[in-house]
């Protein structure tokens, strides 16, 4: 999507700038969730873009679904912000998890308890505390930034894709969409969703665009 | 006569990045591939006797570039530069033939290290 104040338009410098920025914090991310499980885990190409607010929504709906014949899902939200600068970096981490993820989560880490939506919970809310603040701080380290974490909560609990995001009361038109897939050959899958409304797009874009700038100037 | 530098990375910044790590007073002549499939094509055009290697790129990726390396027999030494700082990452890339890993974002003090520990500069 276009933006008409050309101060937030993801240009393809900001884009690269933010896809490396995001590659090496989830790196320290995977490392972390891979030690934390004692697994190795699969790291992709994250996905970064402008979106509206219908198309998150179709974002929640669809890709939100980890794999085709997996329609439930259970999502945990926790924001994250520069609490010393209130015109700094804020934004939302929801990360998505399919129906099944908690059984392999306590297999890995050898929780020995019967299934339940207690376990669930108590699981996801734990591997998203440590998805979000490392990849969110694996970030924040390289804009030389601090970033506080709200504690996570439960966004949704084996629901529906489309039934996890209230638009109703969503505020904002467009938003920054960062997505990070995270899977391990056991059936461990996780979409994790970093989004960033303005003025918070505006400072990141601020920084990026600085740290593109003083290095292009050693090759003047 | 300079030897022959490839840096491979899908990112301008990162291979800006890595660029500017890379000794001043080095007697080297870089080019760069955006892909597995670019770096492929350079390595066969002579371009890459030392390669800085990313894993995690589209089209293909650095463990098929290392896995083509060693299956070609080709005579070029490649250092993976990677995100992806998991043990298993570094023990498959070492396996498929890579000569050292380093992780994101460069430390220019160890790659001073590493280029001097295997010969390419006379010290760190």
């Amino acid at each position: 999507m276009t933006i008409k104040d050309i101060s937030l338009n993801l240009t393809e410098d900001r884009r690269d700038t933010l896809q490396e920025l995001i590659n090496v914090a989830m790196g320290q991310a995977g490392a972390s969730l891979a030690s934390h499980m004692e697994t190795f885990i699969d790291l992709s190409v994250p996905v970064i873009s402008m979106v509206n607010r219908d198309q998150l929504a179709a974002d929640m709906s669809e890709e939100a679904t980890l794999e085709p014949s997996q329609e439930l899902v259970s999502a945990i939200r926790q924001g994250f912000y520069e609490g010393s600068n209130p015109k700094g970096i804020r934004g939302e981490a929801i990360a998505v998890f399919g129906e099944h993820c908690y059984l392999r989560l306590a297999e890995l880490l050898h929780v020995d308890t019967v299934p339940s939506p207690q376990l669930e919970r108590e699981l996801l809310l734990e591997a998203t505390n440590t998805l979000t603040s490392s990849c969110m701080n694996g970030i924040a380290d390289q804009l030389e930034v601090e970033l506080d974490y709200s504690a996570p909560s439960m966004l949704g609990q084996q629901v529906y894709g489309y039934n996890l995001l209230d638009f109703d009361k969503i505020e904002w038109d467009f938003c920054l969409r960062i997505q990070v897939h995270y899977s391990e050959s056991g059936g461990f899958m996780c979409n994790l969703f970093l989004l960033l409304t303005n003025p918070a797009l505006a400072q990141l874009f601020t920084l990026t665009d600085k740290l593109l700038e003083d290095l292009e100037g050693d090759f003047q | 006569m300079p030897i022959a530098v490839l840096v491979v990375d899908d990112s301008r910044l990162a291979r800006r990045q890595l660029q500017r790590s890379l000794p001043k007073e080095w007697d080297i002549e870089v080019s760069i591939a955006a892909d597995g499939v670019e770096a492929m094509a350079a390595i066969h055009d002579g371009k890459g006797e030392l390669i800085f290697l990313d894993l995690t790129m589209p089209e293909m990726d650095g463990y098929q570039v290392l896995a083509a390396i060693k299956e070609q027999k080709l005579e070029v030494t490649v250092i993976v530069v990677s995100a992806d700082v998991q043990v298993e990452a570094r023990e498959r890339v070492m396996a498929l033939g890579a000569l050292e890993f380093i992780k994101k974002p460069v430390d220019i003090k160890k790659l001073g290290a590493i280029l001097s520990q295997f010969g390419f500069i006379s010290q760190a």
